[in-house]
């Protein structure tokens, strides 16, 4: 199972846990999110904007300024929502 | 106090002239408390009509005198600045004095008593004899609206961060407005949309603040709808559930307000929809500023080209700066917008306007006025060629004829 990356906030789609609340349950294939469904934490990036992760080098923001604390934040925030949806 | 972080080997240090300035945002949801203080040093009851002359007179006056900040922190200094926790106190502190503003204004406008209780029974407070006159209380529901219009701009900066504790506080900020649909509307509709005909919340050239309103807060309305019940669609749900975020974040209204209605009683409900209603002209009065005119290109695949620092309106001024946490920075927030507001940077090839929201709102009051001063603005912004502005298509024939559509752009004065 692959991830996803938004270039723009690095907001990471992994394809094992979906994105239950955006309403891609886990396990949901990045190819069957809809192509114009937006970034759900900056929202100017679209599913055909995301890039996989192994291919992700930085984010596209000038200077590539994002914290790793903002960073952290989402993936804990993410994980702490899988859990409560399983 | 500076920050620093060491990059190659060097030490990059930067200080933020507006760190303790930022405090200054926790001001404006004292207005209800600074009116009881005028009022009763005075008596005049003109002081009830504070708010407004606060926000559209005494700002606008502030940021013709202080001036422009043009600093922007150094690329290398932008993670350390972010993760300043004091940054966020700052914009949390903003929300128990915005509650505590409002229920503070309640027991005003409910002469004096709570929850039958009339803890002052020989005035309504301090300094005030007889209650209130209808005025009075119209007078102080449009102080209340202007801390419930710069409370959506607070609700704003909360609502784009990753944070869900931040995202909750949103909420709570949009409770005194009912306006709790902005948070996904704003972010998954019109970032989304931006400086598109097709975006309610982004003004086309030639529309008068007047035609926007309507079109901006009922389109609003209706497209965050459309976002949550496609969501919930996916989710093969209704969408008539507290989890929709429509729903929870005006759940928190009816508490608020329901609340001060059992406290202050039902006949304060009238003030309730003023103030409501002023905050959310106040709100869109500033997103009819921040767009006007502007366009991004339809790129050949039909999406439209991403949204880059030339499709919002900026000011540097200093005071509405610090009101607003960097809400004129829109150029950054458009092209990164779960930054914080203290890392935005002003880009300066972005368009700008001649002074801070506060001040152009004013100008927005008069169509006449403001096409005056910002239609030539736009123009200059696309070099004389009208075709690439956004727009009205009610004035476009007009505008083409004027501005000789795109084949003589040269003639056109910048």
């Amino acid at each position: 199972m692959a991830q996803f990356i938004c270039p723009n906030c690095e907001y990471v789609y992994d394809e094992a846990k979906g994105d239950p609340r955006e309403g891609w349950p886990a396990g949901t294939p990045f190819a069957e999110v809809d192509a114009d469904w937006t970034c759900p934490d900056c929202g100017v990036r679209e599913q055909v904007d995301f890039v996989p992760a192994e291919e992700f080098v930085r984010n596209d923001q000038d200077g590539n300024v994002i914290s790793a604390e903002t960073r952290e934040q989402a993936l804990a925030r993410q994980r702490a929502e899988k859990e409560h949806q399983s | 106090m500076t920050v620093s972080a060491v990059v190659d080997g060097h030490k990059v240090e930067w200080t933020d002239k507006k760190r303790y300035l930022w405090i200054m945002g926790a001001v404006i949801p004292l207005i209800p408390m600074m009116i009881w203080g005028l009022v009763a040093a005075t008596e005049w009851h003109v002081w009830w009509y504070f708010g407004p002359f606060f926000v559209f007179v005494l700002i606008p006056l502030f940021d013709l005198v202080a001036g422009l900040d043009p600093n922007n922190p150094p690329d290398e200094l932008i993670e350390a600045l972010e993760e300043d926790r004091y940054y966020r106190w700052v914009t949390f502190a903003f929300i128990p004095l915005q509650i505590a503003g409002f229920l503070w204004g309640c027991f005003l406008l409910g002469d004096g008593t709570i929850f039958g209780w009339d803890p002052f029974t020989a005035s309504v407070l301090p300094g005030i004899a007889e209650n209130l006159t209808w005025y009075d209380k119209v007078g102080l529901a449009t102080g209340m609206g202007m801390v419930a219009g710069i409370g959506i701009n607070t609700a704003h900066e909360l609502g784009h961060k990753k944070e869900e504790l931040e995202r909750w506080f949103a909420r709570v900020a949009l409770a005194q407005t009912a306006y709790g649909h902005f948070y996904i509307e704003h972010n998954r509709g019109h970032h989304v949309r931006v400086a598109t005909p097709e975006d309610p919340a982004s003004s086309r050239m030639g529309e008068t603040v007047w035609e926007f309103m309507p079109r901006t807060v009922i389109g609003s309305l209706r497209s965050s709808w459309e976002l949550e019940k496609k969501r919930f669609a996916r989710l093969k749900k209704s969408p008539y559930s507290l989890k929709n975020d429509l729903i929870n974040a005006w759940m928190f209204t009816v508490l608020l307000w329901g609340f001060a209605m059992a406290a202050f009683g039902w006949q304060i409900f009238p003030f309730l929809v003023i103030q409501a209603i002023l905050g959310i002209w106040l709100l869109e009065s500033v997103n009819y500023l921040e767009h006007y005119g502007m366009k991004r290109a339809k790129l050949e695949s039909g999406r439209y080209e991403r949204v880059n620092p030339s499709h919002s309106w900026n000011s540097n001024n200093i005071g509405t700066n610090v009101l607003l946490y960097h809400l004129q920075r829109h150029s950054d927030h458009h092209a990164n917008p779960t930054r914080r507001y203290q890392a935005l940077r002003d880009f300066k090839e972005a368009p700008v306007l001649p002074t801070g929201y506060a001040g152009m709102i004013v100008a927005t009051w008069v169509p006449q006025i403001w096409r005056k001063v910002m239609d030539e603005r736009v123009l200059g912004h696309y070099d004389g060629d009208i075709t690439q502005a956004n727009v009205h298509p009610r004035l476009k024939e007009k505008y083409y004829a004027r501005y000789g559509a795109s084949d003589a752009p040269e003639q056109v004065a910048v």
